[in-house]
């Protein structure tokens, strides 16, 4: 195919995002410097970043980021293990668990944790029937609560990426370190871990990024009382109609997960690795 | 790690069972008779499937979301398509490559940049627009965020391709785009079903986007369904959400029959 048939087929796609995602958000980060008086400047963001009120959204949003970020690596590792070295039909049966709670939906998966874990919600019941516990114990609207929803509905994300960088793995490596007298744990540690860093940095970036960005889940299972970026930009963009604030808020968040996302195709192998993909 | 340890499967079957949890209490909860979310279910019954057939809002609410889930699939499957073609099937000398990872980055990037600040943007651009909201507004957004999955669908498909076929073709006198159309479109379907039924997944079950830019009347499913739980707390929204659970798992195990799930793996 000669370059400019190449150019042509790519000009829809490219307009569309230019007019439909690039310009907008353009127009989102020139809007955030309007000013109350009329001038323009960057208090918005002072008062985002400098505002101990507001700036407590920003850090329990980091913090409750991070936490949910180890939590899927470490579920993932071992479904990802299982997910590579299954056999075809196993792999088939499993991606389908991991893959259709993706499609369903915030909504769908936020409103089960809100029956799960309520106050007289199944675990409660659950843990009250068999006498672990004499009160309910309280998750919904707890940053706990907003972790154990958003690592259910991210885990996939970290599972897919890891499956894929330890399929890559050759089996011999760990069989030759066992029959050497490697254990589990050392085998892990010395071969897997090593040789997957790739694929668990664009797990952790993914994850991180689209935890920073979640709405739908800290809406229901975190309220009003779990402060949280995403709600916050909605509550004072729909409710309080401060735009240049929310506009500023996004800003923040916008360049936060587009750093993330330059340094995951960095992770991924960059250009390089692109081409040797297609010379395959 | 040994994968057929029983620990280790044990492990395993838990934690899928923790991804699974939501899903299977919002479907034991839709089948509770009594008018209160109690668990476990005292008596059964299907009287909110009842409820949510023949409550007009969500239906109304259920027609908005198809609409714009099958516009949002048509339209992604075309940009897609053919800038996935330009991607994999383009020039190949050294400066391409460099050029083609870029573009596939910022065609697939919506897929980890924060759905919410598309909202808000596109919001923000029509009220100085003064676009009101539609169908047509709404697609803009939820094409936005599905673009990548029939991007990323279809260039997976034409980068498998072989191209040896199109060269016959060629070769027997066919011109370019009736290769294309009468050769290469024909094998890769399997690909663009999948690609389709992932944007109107993604379109189907959006509430980032649509909490921004819906409007009365274009009010989704998934949105009335959260407005529904703010102020009633009977199981009609358990009804119908496990009548989109089935539906979703029915779409991902016919991908699986069809085209194999294996293209998230990589």
């Amino acid at each position: 195919m000669r370059a400019v048939r190449a150019f042509i087929l790519l000009l829809p796609a490219t307009l569309f995002l230019v007019v439909a995602f690039a310009g907008p958000i353009i127009f989102l980060g020139w809007s955030s410097l309007d000013l109350a008086d009329g001038g323009r400047g960057f208090r918005q963001y002072g008062r985002f970043l400098l505002d101990p009120f507001y700036r407590g959204f920003l850090l329990d949003t980091v913090t409750i980021s991070v936490i949910t970020t180890v939590a899927c690596v470490v579920l993932a590792y071992p479904l990802a293990y299982q997910l590579a070295r299954a056999s075809a039909t196993t792999r088939g049966l499993l991606l389908m668990l991991l893959i259709a709670p993706l499609m369903i939906g915030d909504v769908v998966r936020g409103y089960g944790w809100l029956i799960a874990l309520g106050d007289y919600g199944v675990l409660n019941q659950i843990l009250l029937g068999i006498g672990l516990v004499s009160r309910p114990i309280r998750l919904v609207f707890t940053p706990t609560g907003v972790v154990i929803g958003l690592v259910q509905v991210l885990l996939p994300f970290m599972v897919l990426p890891l499956a894929a960088a330890i399929g890559a793995v050759p089996v011999d490596l760990e069989e030759a370190s066992r029959s050497l007298g490697a254990r589990s744990g050392r085998v892990f540690r010395k071969i897997l871990l090593p040789l997957t860093l790739p694929g668990l940095g664009a797990g952790v970036v993914i994850v991180f990024a689209l935890a920073m960005g979640s709405f739908a889940i800290p809406m229901f299972l975190g309220g009003v009382r779990v402060k949280m970026v995403g709600p916050l930009v909605f509550q004072q963009a729909m409710q309080t109609a401060d735009w240049p604030f929310a506009a500023a808020i996004s800003t923040v968040l916008f360049a936060t997960s587009l750093l993330l996302l330059v340094a995951y195709a960095w992770l991924g192998g960059g250009p390089r690795r692109g081409a040797e993909a297609t010379a395959r | 790690m040994n994968a057929r340890s029983p620990i280790f499967r044990g492990v395993t079957a838990l934690i899928y069972l923790f991804l699974l949890t939501p899903i299977l209490v919002v479907a034991i909860a839709s089948l509770n008779d009594a008018a209160s979310l109690a668990f476990p279910p005292k008596r059964l019954s299907f009287r909110w499937y009842g409820a949510f057939m023949s409550a007009g809002e969500f239906g109304r609410a259920t027609g908005v979301s198809v609409e714009a889930a099958v516009v949002t699939a048509l339209i992604t499957l075309a940009l897609g398509t053919a800038a996935a073609y330009a991607l994999a099937r383009g020039p190949v000398p050294g400066g391409f490559a460099v050029f083609r990872f870029v573009v596939l980055q910022g065609l697939t990037a919506p897929l980890i940049l924060p759905a919410l600040v598309v909202g808000l943007a596109l919001l923000q651009v029509y009220s100085r627009l003064g676009v009101s909201p539609s169908v047509a507004s709404l697609v803009a957004g939820h094409a936005v965020v599905a673009l990548p999955y029939t991007v990323r669908t279809m260039y997976a498909a034409f980068a498998a391709y072989d191209a040896t076929l199109d060269d016959a073709a060629a070769t027997l006198g066919a011109r370019p785009l009736r290769t294309f159309f009468k050769v290469t479109l024909p094998l890769v379907t399997p690909s663009v079903i999948a690609g389709g039924v992932f944007a109107f997944a993604i379109s189907f079950s959006n509430i980032m986007i649509s909490a921004f830019l819906s409007g009365p009347s274009t009010t989704t499913l998934p949105l009335r369904m959260y407005n529904y739980i703010e102020f009633a707390n009977d199981p009609t929204i358990a009804a119908i959400s496990t009548v989109v659970v089935l539906a979703t798992f029915l779409a991902v195990w016919l991908l699986h029959k069809t085209v194999g799930l294996g293209g998230f793996f990589r």
